[in-house]
């Protein structure tokens, strides 16, 4: 019997990956997100009206993790933006292996702006970095004003929160106050645009939080 | 249900310190995992279990340390805390530091 201590973080190799990913996009010059929320809280769509808002100022390419299927790549594609689809086939988050082999599809020196665009899920895609500069999440104001408070950890690992569907607000007894007064008290740090991504109502900001990444 | 993609780290680390140490069977190893990170001790186990087999850590046993949450104050506060959102006890505010409950760590090896 032999007995050996070793101290190692379970996430390293991930980590070092992410690490590598991180050092061929600042070779390149290009700065990547890391977008991240639950299914169907707009993810897709923000970035459709992402890419229509700033598509002439930022050259956007965007990474597409999904469990399966490519329609959103495709509605990347139709938006005007250059597009790789990852399946996942189960895996409920992206990492940074994943990511490695995406990129590697595109001609990052073409690119002012990488979008990795997480599997929809508030909980895993948090865990683990693909080698992004920044977390952004959203969460829509259907979903209810205490997300923060049960699955704080996204929260904490962000820098921005979007709070989408501000257009059905009169519709849903969910109060946004509450969802910033919560992302504050987990992460104080945080940057909280109030936004409809199929209105296009708010997103200045998270325009100018994207420029301010870019010449950063 | 991340707890399988980290069970999967788990066992190509311990695969990676069979090898070096030239164990050729893992029989037990020791987890710390901080209560703030949202594993699941027993899925986390049900999944070392399967992400183990046919591997040299296919019969090792577990022990699973969890590790208490604690925060400290820019007030000078020190208080345990069991989730991400908490404010200081003591002058209610948030963006204490977190100083312990995140480890995701393998701190021993047993093998033959």
């Amino acid at each position: 019997m032999t007995t050996v201590k070793v101290v190692r973080d379970i996430l390293e190799a991930n980590d070092r990956l992410a690490a590598e990913n991180r050092r061929r996009f600042d070779e390149a010059g290009v700065h990547v997100v890391n977008l991240m929320s639950a299914p169907g809280a707009g993810k897709t769509t923000l970035l459709e009206r992402t890419i229509a808002g700033l598509g002439r100022e930022l050259r956007i390419g965007v990474v597409e993790g999904d469990i399966q299927g490519s329609q959103d790549a495709e509605r990347i594609e139709r938006a005007g933006a250059v597009a790789v689809q990852i399946n996942t086939n189960g895996a409920c988050h992206l990492d940074a292996n994943m990511v490695a082999s995406a990129v590697a599809e595109l001609d990052l020196a073409s690119l002012d702006l990488v979008v990795v665009e997480n599997v929809g899920n508030l909980v895993c895609p948090a865990e683990f970095k693909v080698g992004e500069h920044a977390k952004a999440m959203i969460l829509s104001l259907p979903e209810g004003d205490d997300k923060p408070a049960k699955y704080p950890l996204m929260f904490h690992e962000s820098r921005v929160l979007l709070i989408n569907k501000m257009d059905l607000a009169p519709h849903v007894s969910a109060d946004p106050e509450r969802i910033e007064r919560d992302a504050r008290a987990i992460n104080p740090q945080i940057e909280v645009f109030r936004v409809s991504a199929s209105t296009g109502e708010g997103l200045e900001g998270w325009y100018d939080w994207l420029r301010a990444l870019h010449r950063a | 249900m991340h707890e399988l993609s980290l069970a999967q780290n788990v066992v190509e680390i311990l695969c990676e310190e069979a090898t070096r140490h030239g164990l050729s069977q893992v029989t037990g190893y020791k987890l710390r995992v901080g209560q703030l990170r949202g594993v699941v001790p027993d899925l986390l186990r049900t999944c070392l279990d399967l992400a183990g087999r046919g591997t040299v850590a296919e019969q090792a046993e577990v022990e699973l340390e969890v590790i208490a949450g604690h925060a400290h104050c820019g007030c000078g506060e020190e208080f345990s805390v069991s989730e991400l959102l908490f404010l200081c006890p003591r002058c209610g505010r948030p963006g204490a530091e977190i100083t312990s409950g995140q480890e995701l760590r393998l701190v021993e090896i047993e093998g033959d």
